[in-house]
């Protein structure tokens, strides 16, 4: 990676492909090494990352968040927002250079308030989700939200 | 006076019509691009000259559990919000390709009450064969008016 140069991450969902600014990744594993004993709400295990025990959840095609993995997720993209780190379990990610991205507003006609994709991104001939960990960390449910608060205090 | 029309056909016999410049191209065998959180009718995009385009699927705005799964035919429609404006692009899903018909003055007649979906994406309508058939509002099925409408 060029010092200075703008990236992405590419995640894939399945048949959903989700494209996140580089620097909201932490680092991208592989799911093996995940602890599966008492997942947090609405998660499927924990992941060791920079000496925190760190939630991990498995987002569906349609961006729910599902409490087992029903396809093949053997990637865990760890992504950061606002002091927060989290894992992501992914069928595939790799990194794009935002000259091979062209950002596109979302149709007004497919907006939904409180969706976490705020534009739709043109790449390689396919077409991406946008969205932020932020956004996506806000879209965690409640209680997954308290969750975290819970395990941030007790380390 | 008559007017010539594409004749659209979204399958289980449902069709509906666009003004003759407002079909622009066809893309057998579309790829088309999954957008979770977004409605059951406009779920999807595809790449179209530059452009990423929604996809409408009539079928699910007339009936949610019809959802259209493989699209062998898209056509890509054009259309202006509001006079002198750019042209906006959109795309509907069909299963075979449009058919063009004239359609005169003294066609015009009322959606017929059990056509209530198609109230909500008709401009006009028009009598065509047995039933009435909707002339689609494109700038009203692309803008967001219908986003968040109730299945």
């Amino acid at each position: 990676m060029r010092s200075g140069e703008s990236e992405f991450a590419l995640l894939r969902l399945d048949r959903t492909n989700l494209i996140v600014p580089r620097n909201d990744v932490r680092i991208i594993e592989l799911a093996i090494d995940l602890e599966r004993d008492q997942p947090p709400p609405h998660g499927i295990g924990w992941i060791l990352f920079d000496r925190q025990r760190c939630p991990v959840y498995c987002p569906s095609m349609e961006l729910e968040w599902m409490d087992e993995v029903t396809s093949p997720r053997p990637i865990c993209a760890v992504l950061n927002a606002k002091g927060v780190t989290f894992g992501l379990l992914c069928s595939e990610a790799k990194l794009l250079r935002s000259d091979d991205i062209s950002f596109h507003d979302l149709p007004p006609a497919m907006v939904v308030p409180g969706s976490p994709i705020h534009r739709l991104a043109a790449y390689e001939g396919g077409v991406a989700c946008a969205s932020l960990a932020a956004r996506i960390l806000g879209d965690l449910p409640a209680a997954a939200a308290q969750e975290r608060r819970t395990t941030s205090e007790a380390l | 006076m008559e007017s010539i029309a594409w004749l659209l056909d979204f399958g289980d016999g449902e069709v509906a019509a666009v003004g003759q410049r407002e079909l622009l191209h066809l893309v057998p065998q579309p790829e088309i691009f999954d957008v979770p959180r977004t409605p059951q009718h406009c779920s999807r995009v595809l790449a179209w000259q530059n452009r990423v385009v929604p996809v409408w699927d009539v079928r699910a705005w007339l009936s949610p559990e019809s959802r259209t799964e493989s699209a062998s035919l898209a056509a890509i429609v054009g259309y202006q919000a509001r006079v002198g404006e750019q042209p906006r692009f959109g795309a509907v899903l069909l299963v075979k390709p449009p058919g063009r018909i004239a359609v005169k003055d003294a066609d015009a007649c009322e959606l017929a009450d059990r056509q209530a979906r198609w109230k909500e994406l008709a401009i006009s309508s028009f009598r065509h064969g047995e039933d009435p058939v909707a002339i689609l509002d494109l700038p009203r099925m692309y803008s967001g008016v219908l986003a968040n409408h109730p299945a």
